[in-house]
């Protein structure tokens, strides 16, 4: 069943703490055996020197830091920082990014709901499906195929008398004549003389 | 021997003068030469080719060796590996003396060809 947001929040808004007693939990620390050892996030930050200790873990500053609301049974998430929606659209596009297709830096920190708003799930100026015309395949495969048929043509030509890159030489000299034999005949009743060119 | 391009360039070119490969030399093989070419003699016979089944493109004049390294084959089988490598390596040095003949041929014919056009418009 699909809520307006505004609507959503106010339901989602809990007036009696059943997290305590671990009913509707669906965030992501409800179960276990998710996460690698050292990325679950911890306990919620109660006091000041948590809140500094949580943001230096994410690299964050401590005035940004602002960790998931604790009344929220979908997205408590303990300490890890809520940013809002970051999606592919909202990041600079001129910058030189170490990940170009997610516009991401390598250790960049990322919003818990990083693989919702994924760049190659949801965009407004990355990949549109417009773009994958039948046009442009055709010339993706035909700027690959085209020069490799001609050069094909070029390179199978049998004529021996064309320009080529070789060094020309006359047949090879054998001392019968076998396609005169051919099929039935006796090579030996058509030999040829061949000369070498070492002299008596 | 530096004719890859500067022949076929030519022959393309000119090709009244170029020789066809195609087809044996069109001039007497002696004519030229202060004294006369050797023939060349075939050192294997044709029953040693028969018994060891060449096909008709390997009874040339370097079929001796091939002999030789199919005798060594047949010695060191199942096998050879490197066994074999001196008498693989003559047969090579046969076919590839074999090769610039051929191409000594093409200069050779050329040559008359020139020489047969400067001797036409004289």
């Amino acid at each position: 069943m699909n809520l307006a947001p505004p609507l959503r929040r106010v339901l989602a808004k809990r007036y009696l703490h059943l997290t305590l007693l671990g009913r509707n939990q669906r965030g992501p620390l409800t179960f276990d055996g998710w996460y690698p050892r050292d990325h679950k996030p911890g306990p919620y930050p109660e006091n000041d020197e948590q809140r500094r200790a949580a943001a230096t873990k994410y690299g964050i500053r401590p005035e940004d830091y602002k960790p998931m609301n604790k009344d929220d049974p979908i997205k408590y998430a303990g300490d890890y920082p809520d940013f809002g929606v970051v999606t592919f659209d909202h990041k600079d596009p001129y910058e030189d990014y170490s990940d170009r297709q997610m516009r991401r830096n390598w250790g960049e920190m990322v919003s818990i709901d990083m693989m919702r708003y994924r760049p190659d799930r949801l965009t407004f100026t990355g990949l549109n499906e417009e773009d994958y015309t039948y046009w442009g395949h055709f010339t993706i495969m035909a700027r690959v195929l085209v020069p490799m048929l001609v050069l094909t043509y070029l390179f199978t030509q049998s004529d021996p008398n064309i320009f080529r890159w070789q060094n020309p030489a006359m047949p090879k000299q054998y001392p019968y004549d076998f396609a005169r034999a051919f099929p039935f005949g006796d090579p030996r009743d058509y030999p040829i003389k061949n000369y070498s060119f070492d002299l008596e | 021997m530096g004719t890859k391009l500067s022949v076929s360039l030519e022959g393309a070119l000119s090709p009244e003068t170029a020789p066809r490969t195609d087809r044996p030399p069109t001039f007497d093989p002696q004519a030229g030469f202060e004294r006369p070419r050797k023939e060349r003699v075939m050192k294997a016979t044709w029953e040693e080719m028969e018994q060891f089944r060449l096909k008709p493109g390997q009874r040339d004049y370097c079929a001796h060796h091939l002999i030789d390294l199919m005798k060594c084959q047949t010695k060191n089988a199942p096998f050879a590996g490197h066994a074999c490598d001196d008498q693989r390596g003559a047969w090579d040095k046969c076919e590839y003396d074999d090769h610039l003949m051929r191409i000594k041929e093409y200069e050779r014919e050329r040559r008359l060809l020139h020489r047969q056009q400067r001797k036409e418009l004289a």
